[in-house]
């Protein structure tokens, strides 16, 4: 175990050397970097979680509010000049597509110690290959097509590809009232804390958790079949938009069992209506200076609140059984800290023995990142599900992340049993995209 | 009285420059790539001088539409010339402007249209290159000026008066203001134009 330990620290020091040897800050070059030759910095902070500015942008169709058309430095290919609108039914209507592949791949690697009262157990991890496309085919659709093409030694799967129609009936509505999407994705029920957009490593069991898993649970990422999650993928069709620039909301309809063939006739319903003060509003606009006097992109000060839920139907014993959540959430920006959390109950379904049983549950968690310098974050978050008829789940999450350059990071992570508190388990990860 | 009305309006062109202001200003776009291609104009003078006899051009060069946006007084006849090696067509959608279809004709010819219905915006088309498009504004006197990338402009030689400036760009919502032009001297007028 020293051992281990004295191999880490020579680690730690070889890398906080190598940091003081280059620049933090320079170009990365994933799909959308390319498109506006800007940093992940832009829209991430430690990618892939996203600043205030980021979650406009993708709230908007993956365009920049206000400068859309100005920011872009790769010039689109045009299917047709806008004036075609005016020809339209007798001509094909406009649209435009990237000027060039916007494809971009992520890869994480690591290393990982883990410890029980037995034995002890180190590991150089299976590395992930992630490959994502995301763009606009003009201003009134975006597309996003991601997969995993490699994960834990196997052939990964589809992840997410939808197509997004933006800014619909704004001729009658406000612009950003009414946003489509269609396909598969992730609901956008609590999106800041999705494993697509969270620092950490560990699921979040606010998003995983269900009473099915027993007292076993083990926070993890819900991408195929089994019970239902929150960030589950899902087939279906979204609708959302910005209502007086603070105001968001979100309905939906999915088959409601991720990317399986649908198992029954009914569809899982959602919703999230959210209201934010202070700092970035969600379309984008501000008013006046949001980001003080340092000027980062993510300083700003700000409190976002939402209500979520979400009613689906699932098949327990060849029948047809529903369950359902609902909570809130809370978004906190206060210049270098995040403080985010959220309170969640459900209700679960299952047959056994020809007999209908439901399984309640409440859920809370809290996280706060905090920004030691636009490179250095900290992380540490609690959670605890409380179900009626198990023993409740515990976990803390304390994690490091650090940006060597700003498509390239390090993080050290470990999650701790609050009911024991004993160090048993690190992980040492690297993770880049271009 | 016709000799009478004759010699009031040659009197009033050529005492103009002595009694006349200068407009002049920056226009700032705002969702778009630069300030180029906004036409700043005003709206109604009293005495508009009548369409010029000859002709303007618009080129198509290398797959585009050269200007790309073509502010002129109502009755001017615009050539539509075609310097490419392929062929062009032009056409408009739009009714102001007879929803012309001038055909398709080859490398170093043009064809002709005579605008005919002032506060006309006609987009411009190719049939053939679905990418190409431009804009004729049909307005209803001289006093227009096509900004650059920077978005500066100056309209010169206006008779003293109280008018209606408008900044028009093909994207972005126009703006317009009540000025008072001087007898002697400029004013300045700025604009920023955004999406919505």
């Amino acid at each position: 175990m020293k051992k281990y330990f004295e191999n880490l620290t020579s680690l730690g020091i070889m890398t906080v050397l190598l940091w003081t040897l280059v620049p933090t800050k320079v170009l990365s070059i994933p799909a959308f970097s390319r498109k506006y030759r800007t940093s992940c910095a832009t829209c991430h902070v430690g990618f892939p979680k996203l600043t205030p500015f980021g979650e406009s942008y993708r709230q908007k169709g993956f365009q920049m509010p206000e400068i859309e058309e100005e920011s872009i430095k790769e010039e689109p290919v045009p299917l047709g000049s806008e004036g075609y609108k005016r020809v339209w039914p007798k001509a094909i209507w406009p649209g435009s597509i990237p000027g060039s592949s916007p494809i971009s791949f992520r890869i994480r690697s690591g290393f990982k110690y883990e410890s029980d009262e037995d034995s002890e157990y180190t590991e150089f991890t299976q590395p992930a290959l992630q490959i994502m496309a995301g763009g606009t085919f003009g201003e009134n659709i975006s597309f996003y097509a991601g997969a995993h093409l490699f994960e834990e030694g196997e052939a990964g799967s589809l992840d997410r590809l939808y197509l997004k129609f933006n800014h619909l009936f704004s001729n009658v509505l406000p612009y950003d009232a009414l946003y489509v999407r269609v396909g598969q994705f992730v609901p956008d029920i609590v999106p800041f804390i999705t494993n697509h957009r969270a620092l950490t490593m560990t699921a979040f069991a606010f998003n995983t958790y269900a009473p099915a898993y027993g007292s076993g649970f083990v926070p993890g990422h819900v991408h195929g079949s089994g019970p239902f999650g929150l960030e589950s993928f899902q087939l279906g069709a979204e609708a959302s938009g910005i209502l007086k620039s603070r105001i968001r909301y979100v309905l939906g309809i999915v088959n409601g069992n991720g990317v399986e063939e649908d198992n029954n006739l009914a569809k899982d319903l959602y919703f999230r209506l959210g209201y934010k003060m202070g700092g970035l509003a969600y379309d984008g606009t501000s008013d006046g200076d949001i980001y003080g006097p340092s000027g980062n992109n993510w300083a700003e000060k700000s409190l976002a609140v939402s209500a979520f839920g979400y009613r689906g139907t699932g098949v327990s014993s060849g029948k047809d059984v529903d369950f359902s959540r609902l909570g809130v959430d809370l978004n906190l920006f206060m210049r270098d800290l995040n403080l985010f959390g959220g309170v969640i109950t459900g209700t679960d379904a299952e047959y056994h023995g020809g007999e209908l049983h439901e399984e309640k549950y409440s859920l809370f968690f809290l996280e706060g990142n905090y920004m030691i310098y636009p490179w250095l974050i900290a992380v540490l978050r609690y959670e605890q599900a409380n179900p009626e008829d198990l023993d409740s789940f515990r976990q803390v999450v304390a994690h490091i992340t650090a940006l060597y350059i700003a498509n390239i990071k390090f993080i050290v992570e470990s999650r701790l049993d609050p009911d024991n508190m004993e160090f048993n388990n690190l992980y040492l990860g690297m993770d880049f995209v271009f | 009285m016709r000799q009478v009305a004759i010699f009031i309006v040659s009197l009033t062109i050529v005492l103009q420059p002595l009694f006349s202001g200068d407009i002049k200003g920056t226009v700032i776009c705002k969702g778009v790539r630069d300030s180029r291609n906004v036409v700043v104009y005003i709206e109604k003078v009293n005495t508009p001088v009548p369409a010029p006899k000859e002709s303007v051009s618009m080129n198509q060069v290398n797959l585009e539409f050269i200007p790309h946006v073509l502010p002129i007084v109502k009755g001017t006849t615009v050539d539509f010339m075609n310097s490419d090696n392929v062929l062009h067509n032009v056409f408009t959608p739009d009714k102001c402007a007879e929803k012309m279809n001038l055909g398709t004709w080859p490398k170093g010819e043009a064809r002709s249209y005579t605008f005919k219905e002032e506060g006309c915006e006609s987009v411009v088309l190719c049939n053939v290159h679905p990418e190409m498009e431009a804009w004729v504004l049909v307005l209803q006197n001289q006093y227009f000026f096509r900004t650059d990338k920077d978005g500066t402009y100056k309209i010169e030689g206006i008779p003293p008066g109280k008018y209606t400036l408008i900044a028009w760009h093909e994207k972005l919502k126009n703006r317009s203001t009540e000025i008072e032009v001087p007898e002697k001297g400029e004013v300045e007028v700025n604009f920023t134009l955004k999406r919505r």
